[in-house]
C-alpha cells in the first residue's frame, strides 16, 4: 500500500515498508459478549512451564525432588520411631 | 456543523444508510492500522467493532469542521487500543503466561517479516506516527490530532522513527550478509 502524499521518507525505506501488507479478515459490525469470551478462552497462550522446562535446572530438580523427599521421609521415620 | 445535520432525508433512515457506508469505507483501513500496531488479529477485530460502537453512540459529538471522519475514527480506535494495551499489561504482570505467542505466517517473505520485526522494535509512540503517516496517508496535523500531541512532537518522532528504522533494517541485513 503506497502513501502517495508522503515523500518525507527515504525511497529505499518506502520500498521496504510497502512489503508490509495486511490481509483483512471478515469483520462483522457487532459481536456478542459471549463470542468475545469464547474467543478469549480459546486464544492460545504460553505454557507457564515452557520457560522453566527449557532450562536444564528444572529437569534436574524434577529428577532430584522424589529422591530428596524419599530420603527426608525415611530420615524422619527413623528419627521418630 | 454537526454530523447529523448534514442529511436532509429522514433522520433514522439516513443515519442507518450513512453509518453503514462509513463502516464499509473505514473498517479495513482502521483494522490495518490496529493490526500493524498490535500484531494481534483478535484484538484488532474487537477494537474495530468497539470503535464503531463508540462512534455510533457518541456521533453527536463529532464536529466535521474540526477533523475528517477518518481522523476521528482513528482517534477513537487509537484511544481504545492504548487503554486495552495498558489493561493487558497489568494482567500480564500478574499472570505472565497469558502473553500470547507471536504468530508469523510461513507464506510471508523474508522482506515482509523483516519490516514487521523492525516496526515492532520501534517504541510505541514512534510506531504510531510512522504507521499513520506512511500507511494511512495522514498529514502531520491529523496525526497530532489522533495521538493528542503537538505537531512539533509528531515531526521529531517521525524523524527519530525513520532513523531508527533505517538503522534496524541496515543492521539486520548486515547480519544476514555476514
Amino acid at each position: 500500500m503506497k502513501s502517495h502524499n508522503n515523500h518525507s521518507l527515504p525511497k529505499e525505506l518506502r520500498e521496504q515498508l510497502d512489503q508490509y501488507t495486511v490481509d483483512v479478515p471478515p469483520l462483522s459490525f457487532k459481536k456478542k459478549k459471549s463470542d468475545r469470551v469464547a474467543d478469549f478462552m480459546s486464544a492460545p497462550v504460553q505454557n507457564p512451564l515452557d520457560h522453566y522446562a527449557s532450562t536444564s535446572g528444572l529437569l534436574l530438580k524434577i529428577q532430584l525432588v522424589p529422591i530428596g523427599l524419599t530420603i527426608g521421609i525415611s530420615a524422619g521415620l527413623l528419627l521418630f520411631m | 456543523m454537526n454530523f447529523n445535520e448534514r442529511e436532509s432525508i429522514p433522520f433514522e433512515k439516513s443515519l442507518a444508510m450513512t453509518f453503514e457506508t462509513i463502516y464499509l469505507t473505514h473498517k479495513d483501513s482502521l483494522y490495518r492500522f490496529l493490526f500493524r500496531y498490535t500484531r494481534d488479529e483478535q484484538l484488532s477485530i474487537d477494537l474495530v467493532q468497539d470503535t464503531f460502537v463508540k462512534f455510533y453512540k457518541y456521533q453527536d459529538r463529532y464536529d466535521v469542521t474540526r477533523a475528517s471522519l477518518k481522523t476521528y475514527l482513528f482517534k477513537i480506535g487509537y484511544q481504545l487500543m492504548i487503554n486495552k494495551i495498558k489493561r493487558r499489561a497489568k494482567w500480564q504482570t500478574l499472570l505472565p503466561f497469558l502473553i500470547k505467542k507471536e504468530e508469523f505466517s510461513f507464506n510471508d517473505s523474508v522482506e515482509k517479516m523483516t519490516i514487521q520485526w523492525a516496526i515492532k522494535q520501534l517504541p510505541e509512540k514512534q510506531r504510531a506516527v510512522i504507521l499513520l503517516i506512511y500507511y494511512h496517508d495522514m498529514t502531520q496535523e491529523d496525526t497530532a490530532n489522533i495521538l493528542d500531541i503537538p505537531v512539533g512532537t509528531v515531526k521529531s518522532r517521525l524523524s527519530t522513527a525513520i532513523k531508527r528504522l533505517r538503522d534496524l533494517l541496515e543492521g539486520h541485513y548486515d547480519e544476514i550478509t555476514q
